[in-house]
């Protein structure tokens, strides 16, 4: 990391990203002009406090991160074009072309079973960021659900191969109790679906 | 965009963001600036997902399979009802339905969109 008194390297990818070769030392007043300069080339500007920083660069892997409520409703806006979006998020044409697909279907399906008015016709933002805020907050909760019952799945699964290989061992064990997991099985596996 | 900021202040992107030429000069006379001492260096990044082979033969949109994009349908759902690939649809939903919303909402025209309203705009487009 640089404490100043070593060579800092900014890296100009193919691509057109930027990184730097490992953090910067800032004080506090530089960390403000930063952000604040920041601020005038892109539209959605946030600062996260971390612990832990990021050992990969540019040119090691390829990076993504999750879309911010505000990233999300700039998608929506119908005045601008990707490219626009683009330079304004700082992410590539191809995310943001792909990302507004994928969002708007699931918006929109999200937004109609929620009884909600249609996206394209609602004119104040902050309605509408209301709107994404909820949506993210359920599929973050859907995600952790899903996760949680997969766990689930996984225990029954092994205490099914721990009695299988009882069984193979001519253990006598409760079938009935065989037959029970793979029930419970199914059921998760539909509830996942 | 998200910065990072650790305990100690040492600052960094959340993920490398991506900027155009403009930006990209303009980062560049920040940092030379306000950093002094600091160097460039060219990266190669790894290739990008560009789709599988056979993927890339364009099917034509006609304003029939467009009003689909309007629908409360899903991406999957569309893929199947047009037979087409689901990254087709992720690819286009977006970049089509904001284009024509912008356009109708320009020339005045009801919300929500239509056929009608799909076919003017693909009319208007080329001409």
């Amino acid at each position: 990391m640089y404490g100043g008194e070593t060579q800092m390297m900014l890296l100009l990818g193919d691509f057109g990203h930027i990184d730097f070769d490992r953090p910067i030392k800032m004080n506090e007043k530089q960390i403000e002009k930063f952000i604040e300069f920041l601020k005038t080339v892109y539209s959605v500007v946030e600062t996260e406090q971390i612990i832990d920083t990021r050992t990969d660069r540019l040119g090691d892997k390829l990076f993504s991160s999750g879309w911010t409520a505000d990233e999300y409703t700039l998608l929506l806006d119908t005045s601008k074009m990707v490219e626009e979006i683009s330079e304004m998020l700082g992410r590539t044409y191809m995310s943001i072309n792909f990302k507004r697909g994928v969002f708007i279907s699931d918006f929109v399906v999200w937004n109609k079973k929620a009884g909600n008015p249609n996206i394209f016709e609602i004119k104040d933002k902050n309605e509408l960021k209301k709107f994404i805020k909820e949506y993210m907050d359920e599929n973050k909760k859907g995600i952790e659900s899903r996760r949680g019952i997969k766990k689930e799945i996984k225990k029954l699964e092994k205490q099914k191969e721990n009695l299988k290989d009882l069984i193979s061992e001519g253990i006598k064990v409760d079938r009935q109790k065989l037959s029970e997991i793979n029930n419970k099985i199914k059921k998760l596996e539909r509830d996942i679906d | 965009m998200i910065i990072t900021i650790r305990h100690d202040r040492y600052v960094d992107f959340k993920i490398p963001p991506w900027a155009s030429e403009e930006q990209t000069k303009k980062i560049i006379k920040y940092m030379e600036q306000n950093f002094p001492g600091i160097k460039r260096r060219e990266v190669d990044e790894p290739p990008r997902y560009t789709g599988e082979k056979g993927e890339t033969t364009s099917k034509k949109w006609t304003p029939k399979d467009i009003v689909l994009l309007f629908s409360d349908l899903s991406n999957e759902e569309i893929a199947n009802k047009l037979k087409r690939s689901k990254a087709s649809i992720d690819l286009t939903r977006g970049a089509k339905t904001t284009e024509i919303i912008a356009w109708a909402k320009k020339n005045g025209k009801k919300m929500p969109i239509g056929i009608n309203t799909i076919k003017e705009c693909m009319e208007a487009k080329h001409k």
